[in-house]
């Protein structure tokens, strides 16, 4: 290869003469940011970001449009680069307008995916929604009750009909989860032998064990109550978190502690220094849990309480007498807590006093709503300034009048009290609920630095304080606050001590690049599109009289349609692509910052009318590159460029919706796209985005094309399929067969069991049972009819491995040759010794090819990728014929095209052996030596019969001779075997069936060439060895041990005529095929069908064993040029057996001896099918095996 | 026997002003004296139009403008019956210089030399002219020969980026290949700019020449040339031309015997500023969304359907046959050091004389503006010329000494651009003069690349905002760094041009936009955000002139009584101002009390 040498950033690397300066950084694994670049496609210098420095140029060149040349020194990231391409990335988020995360999540404090888990709850896998929320969060049934819904506020669908009832779903989510026979944990790392005190049992605490635990540390949890929970258990009354629940909850994470000591005080029973030297880091997380007094003189008598106080008293069941009339001072959660819990403690009346209005009150509104409905009075702009005593015990309170003044430093209107209208209200008890503090005893004694206001002062990002190996988070560093805080924080303490104890620098969490569609109070219902109205379901609430007889839950949660309800209007805000986005990678690489240029106003309509692609204008940043690959590489042009400058947008043609253009459906602008804009419809109800469990690496099998596909797995689902850039069969390129028809394998239709005929219907049977009688059954009709009377057929689609074990199962456990591809080809050539075995032609030597004649297929319908590939050597120079019954689109790039009538193929082909006998082209001869009549006859035939002009047959012929690489494209189908003995002579006469030229045969099905390889053909032995060459029988004998059957064996056309006659009785039909001739079960017929998918014709079938498809299959398959490639599995078959297992257990029941002839086991890896071939040529060598097969063990 | 000759200009410009039914006036009156009325394209002389010369039979040239159906009946009357020329609307007769003659005699007429004097729908007119001699002498030469010829003349591409047209020829006839193409670049897009135009309406066969020496020269045997839609009546005398010259043989197959093909073909363009970029060119001529593409590969090696073309612009070409013909040093004499010969302008703004003028390279803008232009129209200080159309410079008044030629304009950040040069006065606010010709360029990018796309929209937000009072501290600094990264990061010219304006308006008058942003006041009172419509009461006599042409009747007031304007609803459309007999109506700035912040968190001023 011409090679040039270039420094890249001081490296010197080697790169193609006449590549592009990006291309050679990227191979070379240089980091040049880009989004117009795609190698598939030439260079088109949009998006401006791939600036580099080129040594003696004065401005900076984008790489993607600079040839390297010889001792080129290029510099990828100076400065003067970096501020470009940061400038283009603002530009281009100036006019890029959506939600890259959703807003809930943004205002989550544990930013919980919380699109993704209501999704996941939409898909049915609730599970895995709990999984991931307690990636975030460990207590989601807790929280889901607790929480006073932060996301909710920012929830777009206020605009519209109010916000999704999130915390409810989490809540459902999070009880799915408990109720569950095995709650969802994370597989905990291994023991990392480092030991972590957590102090304080309570929310922050109990996330901080729980992360810590996960990371393998040896946790001891301590907590000075007798019980876990801090807050949640005794600031939280029972009607509203019910502590079985909160122990459910909290026994998950201490199953995970090394140890849990309770009962021990911080500071009294232990001190952080002994705690020091005895763990290798310290997590403090004790809460906020000193009530805050009013200030008044005599507040410490009899019959006034501490809101906290009081609450913990009930719930340790010694609640206090509380008398008749009960107030309550203050305005938050705690004090709502407190007049509810006094409710129930039989207070007849409660009253919350509190000195601002209403609006300022910082409870949230649902519980202020809920204590009205509960009866609780409420004394707004009112302050307690006496309190009044009788017989030592407090008998009434005097309180002031306030009104509202200037706004303070919370920005709430500063009460003032009006003077002179003091005023009395008798009451049995006060309960004082102004807030807590830290209890300053405590916080004293930890021995980290404290703040002014006794909080300990930490990093806000790792929660470090100012003792080295010692965090703290939650209440003890925030003030009071909420659960959801206390999680956040803890959550990013231990993600800190882990660190840590790595002995690693802290490096703050990736905050990635979000680009917003604006702020709630921005943003008008028009912005959100089309949505449909729906109101929000609130939770099943128990009526108030009854809630306040009892501690009861009164929340019930969402009904099972509630849920169903609020996971429906969930708008899915964020975007799709939100994880594979190269722009937002961008962003955050360079910190790009929207404030400057502010962001986009444009509103284009989102178009989701097309079957597999969604199209969002408002996320196009113009890279060109979805309007070029359907142009340059799939030739259809149904996107393009509309208006000018800013205006410009990419729509489909004619400003129709995308169905109804051009459109092939072959998803390559999806692929191309490097942002949102085109998004593959997801397959689940809720589209996620969800991270793929794993990305299985395997190859496509709707074709013998051979296209690597990797499977993006989600849960029980494929949920996208994409493509490998820089593969060697197809560079990233895949068509509607590759990209979408995956979807079969989540048919409804798959069968899960065996099936046996028993009478009219068919019955679920054990595997054993459904073997058995198969293998009785087909053994019976063996020895009363002979074994030739049983047939078996083969799916193409099926791989290697298992059609090498059935043809072993035909010939040896049945002693039949009647085996044949359910889509036979023409492989008659193969069989006979006539012609030489054609040599290998790859489908990159279409690519340098100079003629390409294309026979009786239209390849950009059938084989698209070839179609590329043949696309490719026209536009460098390369000749194209194409001979069809039918135009073809690849017409209009052909030099010639001939039509002719399928039928009249062999005529035509003949005519051009006349032809080149006649005229003394060729060397050779043809088979048999043609007459001169002969000759005569069929040149005579050409214009009569075949109906095409002598002119073009003598035009198409010295297109044929003058090239000096021709390859002829033919479809194995299409031809039969006559016609394809005759092209193969023709190529042969003349010389052009070599090494890169010659005939190339495409199939249909994934494996066809596999089959004939493995000896899927009544006169092939596996390695393509003939039937009637003795010495390979004799190696085959040798090898099995076990003699092969010795009649001829039917091809299927001729097993389709036996049964019709009754010479064939038995019938094993292995694999899909939706095309056989259902007459094939009728009656008298036994038949067994190795099937994945139930169809109508499997009702007269006799036995029906479920069957694995590919995406459930081990193995190799061999594509149409010999590449004999891996098939990956991603799921377990539904039927609990793959295939090789089903064939293998069919053997024994024929009692074959497995371990004769090449065993299963022999297929273990890729060595098998290459052992069966030998060196062969032509055979390429089989493809690496891919990485990024992560976690698939898991899903297995 | 020698005979009045009589001729008229016919070109768009002329058209507009009413010479068509001049010419069908004067032609009958003609006719019935014998006399054939010739037509002709422009002169150049646009402040003026129409315009009909009138030759006497010594061949005395006498030069009338302003011709109208009242007065041209007076030329036959008058002058040719009468034998006494009509001094009121002569312009130059041999015995009178005036005006006219103030505007020509500065100007070097040597690409514009047939314009206005021979019949542009006429070949032999041309031939007459000494038309297609360039060409036989081409044929002549050796392909170096006339390469060397070009050369040697030192004449540059005068579609704006001045690159050395023999370089040009030579890359494309080294390329390797045998289909090679010519185009003619007639894409001419600027606003205010009409050179091309001009030439092609009354001089087409030297664009045609100049294509047939250009493809001899190169080896091309096909030429098209890509011409805007708007351009009627050149794109008719460019086919009459064209035909004509076959029928003469300069066009076809085996051109004047020596084994030369050449065929042209018109290309009409929608109208696409940025078709004017080589690249984008070639792609609309192809059929294809006029979008450039990367260079390299360049026209030369690869441009129309992959084949190497030479693209000039029609001022070139038409430069090309009298280079041949007179030979370089007729040309070479003309000019600067590095920018050598002739340069046509499209003069046109605040200036007295405008029209189309071709001075020699090197010239000083004041003595185009000042001598040829005749100064300032409003009788205000020169505050700037513009140059170079939309993705130009502005000059300030204070550089109105530098010559204008390729090297001296980039040197002060301008550039010479197709050919537009923009007079403007102080009552011109540069803030706005940038908005202008930015909202030009958003409409007219072609959409591709990032930095040109939203580049141009982000800077016309910023330029809005500053118009409207909202200007914000750090915007100015803003514009000069999107304005140096689109230079920097753009694909094609457009881009890496565009941000001229805004560039240049800050580096000269940078105090104007600190005016807008600090002070909220535009000094030149043009902004309609920041001023005020107001009635001197003392001076109004209450006649309600204004009060009628108010297209919002924001004006009130008793019959000869003083009026007033109400503020609010005001359009500040100027009207009242033209329409007032005293001069009474007085702009104002608004006075700007305090700033406060918006509900976004931008300050801005409030108005008292």
């Amino acid at each position: 290869m011409n090679k040039v040498a270039i420094l890249l950033d001081g490296k010197e690397i080697f790169v193609d003469r006449g590549s592009n300066l990006l291309e050679a950084a990227l191979t070379h694994g240089f980091a040049v940011p880009h989004l117009c670049y795609d190698p598939r496609l030439k260079p088109f210098g949009s998006c401006r970001l791939c600036f580099v420095e080129v040594e003696g140029r004065p401005a900076a060149v984008p790489a993607c449009g600079t040839q390297v040349s010889e001792g080129m020194r290029v510099t990828t990231n100076s400065e003067r680069v970096t501020e470009l391409r940061r400038i283009a990335l603002e530009l281009l988020l100036s006019e890029h307008c959506g939600d890259c995360v959703a807003p809930c999540q943004q205002a989550c404090p544990a930013e919980i995916d919380i699109q993704g888990f209501i999704a996941h709850i939409g898909n049915g896998q609730n599970l895995k929604a709990a999984a991931l929320i307690k990636e975030k969060l460990p207590l989601p049934s807790v929280c889901g009750r607790v929480c006073p819904r932060f996301c909710e506020a920012e929830c777009r669908r206020n605009i519209l009909d109010g916000a999704v009832n999130v915390c409810a779903l989490k809540r459902f989510a999070g009880d799915y989860d408990l109720k569950a026979l095995t709650s969802y944990l994370p597989q905990a790392q291994g023991d990392s032998r480092f030991s972590v005190a957590v102090v304080g049992g309570g929310p922050a605490g109990l996330t901080a064990a729980y992360y810590l635990a996960l990371s393998g540390h040896r946790v001891t949890l301590f907590d000075a109550g007798p019980e876990l929970g801090g807050m949640l258990r005794y600031g939280i009354p029972e009607y509203r978190l019910p502590k079985l629940l909160l122990d459910q909850e909290i026994k998950l994470i201490t199953d995970l502690c090394q140890e849990v000591r309770l009962g021990e005080v911080f500071g009294r029973d232990y001190t952080l220094v002994e705690l020091k030297e005895r763990y290798d880091a310290v997590f403090l997380g004790i809460g906020c849990q000193s009530a805050q007094g009013l200030g008044l003189d005599n507040e410490e008598m009899p019959g006034i309480l501490k809101g906290i106080d009081f609450l913990r008293m009930v719930s340790e069941k010694r609640a206090p007498q509380l008398g008749r009339r009960v107030a309550v001072v203050g305005g938050g959660n705690t004090a709502m807590d407190a007049a509810r819990t006094a409710l129930r403690l039989g207070a007849e009346e409660v009253v919350v006093i509190y000195r601002r209005s209403k609006e300022e009150m910082p409870a949230s509104p649902i519980e202020i709503l809920e204590a009205e409905e509960e009866g609780v009075e409420f004394r707004f702009l009112t302050n307690p300034t006496l309190c009044l005593a009788q017989d030592g015990r407090l008998a009434a309170l005097e309180c002031i009048c306030m009104e509202l003044g200037e706004p303070d430093s919370s920005n709430r209107r500063r009460p003032v009290a009006i003077q002179g209208s003091e005023y009395q209200m008798e009451f049995d008890t006060v309960i004082l609920a102004i807030g807590q503090v830290v209890d300053k005893e405590i916080a004293g004694r930890s021995g980290v630095r404290l703040s002014a206001w006794q909080t300990m002062e930490v990093d806000r990002e790792s929660g470090c304080t100012s003792e080295p190996g010692v965090f703290a988070a939650g209440d003890c560093v925030s003030g009071a606050a909420t659960a959801v805080e206390a999680i956040a924080a803890a959550r990013k303490a231990a993600r800190a001590i882990n660190r840590y104890l790595a002995g690693e620098m802290f490096i703050p969490e990736e905050k990635p690049f979000n680009c917003s569609m604006g702020k709630l109070h921005e943003l008008k219902p028009a912005d959100l599109g089309e949505r449909e109205r729906i109101a929000r379901t609130p939770e099943v609430h128990t009526s108030p009289m009854e809630r306040v007889k009892t501690f009861a839950e009164f929340n019930l949660g969402l009904s099972r349609e509630g849920v169903n309800q609020e996971v429906k209007r969930c708008l899915s805000c964020g975007c799709e692509d939100v994880f594979s986005c190269t722009l937002r990678k961008l962003a955050t690489e360079y910190q790009v910052d929207t404030e400057r240029l502010g962001v986009s106003k444009k509103r284009y309509k989102i178009n989701h009318d097309h079957r597999f692609v969604n199209h969002d204008a408002n996320k196009c940043v113009l890279c060109g590159n979805c309007v070029r690959i359907c142009q340059e590489v799939q030739a259809i042009g149904a996107l393009g460029f509309v208006n000018r400058g800013y205006d410009t947008v990419v729509k489909p043609a004619m400003a129709l919706p995308l169905a109804e253009t051009m459109c092939e459906s072959c998803g390559q602008c999806v692929s191309a796209c490097p942002t949102g804009a085109l998004t593959a419809v997801s397959p689940f109800v809720k589209p996620g985005p969800f991270r793929p469990d794993a990305v299985v690496s395997t190859t496509c099998v709707q074709c013998s094309t051979g296209c690597a596909l990797e499977l993006h797995v989600v849960g029980d689902k494929i949920a996208r399929v994409t493509s490998p850039l820089r593969g060697e069969v197809n560079h990233g390129n895949l068509c509607k067969k590759g990209a979408f028809e995956y979807r079969f394998v989540h048919s409804s239709g798959r069968l899960k069991s065996p099936l046996r005929r028993n009478g009219e219907k068919m019955q679920e049977v054990s595997w054993e049972a459904a073997i058995g009688s198969a293998a009785a059954m087909l053994e019976k009709i063996s020895s009363r009819y002979g074994s030739d009377s049983i047939g078996v057929l083969v799916s193409p689609a099926l791989s290697n491995e298992e059609n090498y074990l059935a043809q072993k199962l035909a010939r040896f456990a049945l002693q039949t040759n009647n085996i044949d591809s359910t889509r036979p080809v023409a492989a008659e050539y193969l069989a006979t010794a006539a012609i030489p075995q054609a040599a290998g032609i790859s489908y990159n030597d279409l690519i340098t090819s100079d003629f390409i004649l294309v026979i009786n297929t239209d390849p950009t319908v059938d084989y698209p990728i070839v179609a590329q590939k043949i696309r490719q050597a026209v536009a460098k120079g390369g000749k194209l014929a194409v001979v069809s019954p039918q135009a073809t689109r690849l017409d209009p790039q052909a030099n010639l095209t001939v039509r002719t009538n399928p039928w009249k193929m062999l005529k035509l082909l003949q005519a051009i052996q006349a032809y080149l006998k006649r005229y003394e082209l060729v060397a050779g001869d043809f088979g048999v030596p043609l007459s001169e009549d002969e000759i005569k006859h069929r040149l005579l035939e050409l214009p009569g019969t075949v109906r095409v002009k002598p002119a073009k047959v003598i035009e198409l012929l010295h297109l044929y001779l003058r090239a000096r690489k021709p390859v002829v494209v033919v479809d194995g189908e299409a031809l039969d075997d006559a016609e394809m003995t005759a092209l193969l002579e023709i190529a042969q006469a003349i010389g052009r069936n070599k090494q890169g030229q010659g005939v190339l045969q495409v199939f249909k099905g994934g494996n066809s060439r596999g089959q004939l390889e493995m000896g899927v053909h009544p006169r092939l032995l596996p390695g393509g060895k003939k039937m009637d060459d003795l010495a390979a029988r004799m190696n085959y004998y040798q090898e099995a041990g076990l003699p092969l059957p010795t009649t001829a064996g039917m091809t299927l056309p001729q097993q389709l005529a036996a049964a019709k006659n009754g010479d064939l009785l038995g019938m094993l039909i292995i694999g899909d095929d939706f095309s056989l001739d259902c007459d094939l079960f009728d009656e008298g017929m036994f038949t067994v069908v190795v099937t994945s998918t139930w169809r109508a014709d499997l009702g007269k079938a006799d036995i029906i064993l479920p069957a694995a498809t590919f995406a459930e299959t081990r193995g190799t398959v061999t594509n149409s040029e010999g590449r004999i490639q891996q098939l990956n599995p991603a799921f377990l078959p539904p039927g609990g057996k793959d295939n090789l297992s089903i064939l293998c257990e069919l053997e024994k029941a024929l009692s074959l001896d497995g371990e004769r002839g090449i065993s299963e086991q022999t297929f273990e890896g890729k060595k098998g099918p290459q052992r069966i071939l030998g060196e062969k040529e032509g055979n390429l060598p089989i493809n690496q095996e891919k990485k990024n097969q992560k976690s698939i063990s898991a899903n297995i | 026997m020698a005979e009045y000759q009589v001729k008229i200009g016919l070109a768009s410009c002329s058209i507009a002003a009413g010479a068509a039914k001049v010419y069908d006036l004067l032609n009958e009156a003609l006719l019935q004296k014998g006399i054939y009325l010739q037509r002709t394209g422009c002169r150049g002389l646009c402040y003026c139009e129409p315009q009909v010369e009138v030759i006497s039979p010594e061949g005395k040239s006498y030069l009338y403008g302003n011709v109208n159906l009242a007065n041209a009946s007076r030329i036959v009357t008058e002058h040719i019956q009468g034998g006494v020329p009509a001094e009121d609307f002569l312009l130059q007769g041999p015995d009178k210089d005036g005006e006219a003659g103030s505007f020509l005699r500065k100007q070097q007429r040597f690409l514009l030399h047939n314009c206005g004097k021979i019949d542009p729908e006429n070949i032999q007119s041309y031939l007459a002219a000494g038309g297609y001699s360039g060409l036989e002498k081409a044929l002549a030469q050796t392909q170096q020969e006339v390469i060397a010829e070009i050369k040697a003349s030192g004449l540059r591409g005068r579609g704006g980026a001045g690159f050395p047209t023999h370089l040009k020829w030579t890359f494309a006839s080294q390329a390797k290949g045998t289909q090679k193409y010519i185009i003619c670049n007639a894409d001419e897009g600027d606003p205010g700019a009409f050179m091309d135009r001009s030439i092609l309406e009354s001089d087409p066969h030297s664009v045609l020449e100049g294509m047939l020496i250009a493809a001899y020269a190169i080896g091309a045997n096909a030429g098209y040339i890509y011409i805007r839609a708007e351009y009627p009546l050149a794109i008719r005398r460019l086919k009459v031309a064209i035909a004509q010259a076959k029928e003469h043989y300069f066009l076809g197959h085996d051109i004047l015997g020596v084994g030369f093909d050449f065929e042209i073909y018109i290309r009409e363009g929608a109208g696409a500023f940025v078709c004017g970029e080589e690249t984008a060119l070639i792609a609309s001529i192809e059929g294809k969304r006029g979008m450039p593409r990367f260079r390299p590969p360049f026209p030369v090696e690869a441009g129309l359907f992959g084949k190497p073309t030479s693209i000039n612009n029609v001022e070139t070409f038409a430069n090309v046959p009298r280079i041949i013909a007179l030979g370089a040093s007729a040309y070479s004499v003309y000019g600067t050091e590095e920018s050598k010969g002739t340069k046509v302008f499209a003069l046109a703004g605040k200036v007295n004389r405008g029209g189309l003028i071709e001075v020699p390279m090197g010239m000083t803008i004041r003595e185009i503006v000042f001598e040829i232009g005749g100064g300032i129209s409003s009788g205000k200080p020169l505050k700037a010329v513009q140059t170079g159309g939309p993705s130009g410079g502005c000059i300030p008044a204070t550089l109105e000494d530098t010559p204008v030629d390729y090297e001296s304009l980039k040197k002060i950040g301008a550039i010479m651009g197709s050919g537009g040069l923009l007079v403007m006065d102080e009552e011109t606010c540069m803030v706005d003069v940038a908005k202008f010709f930015l909202s030009f360029t958003r409409e007219e990018s072609c959409g591709k690349c990032t930095f040109c796309r939203v580049g141009t929209e982000q800077m016309l937000r910023i330029l809005e905002r500053i118009t409207a009072g909202e200007g914000k501290e750090e915007d100015i600094a803003t514009l000069q760094t999107l304005g140096e990264k689109i230079q920097a990061g753009s694909l094609c010219g457009l881009g890496q041009t565009m941000p001229n304006p805004v560039l240049t308006t800050i580096k000269y008058f940078r105090e104007e936009y600190e005016a807008h942003v600090r002070d909220k006041v535009c000094p030149a009172k043009v902004c309609k955000a920041l001023i005020d419509y107001e009635i001197v009461s003392e001076d109004c006599k209450g006649c309600g002139l204004c009060v009628k042409q108010c297209p919002v009747g924001a004006i009130s007031g008793e019959k000869k009584a003083p009026h007033v304007i109400d503020a609010e609803n005001c359009l500040r459309c100027g009207l009242c101002i033209n329409s007032c007999k005293f001069n009474c109506i007085v702009v104002l700035s608004k006075p700007v009390t305090v700033s406060r912040q918006n509900a976004q968190g931008q300050r801005v001023g409030v108005m008292k």
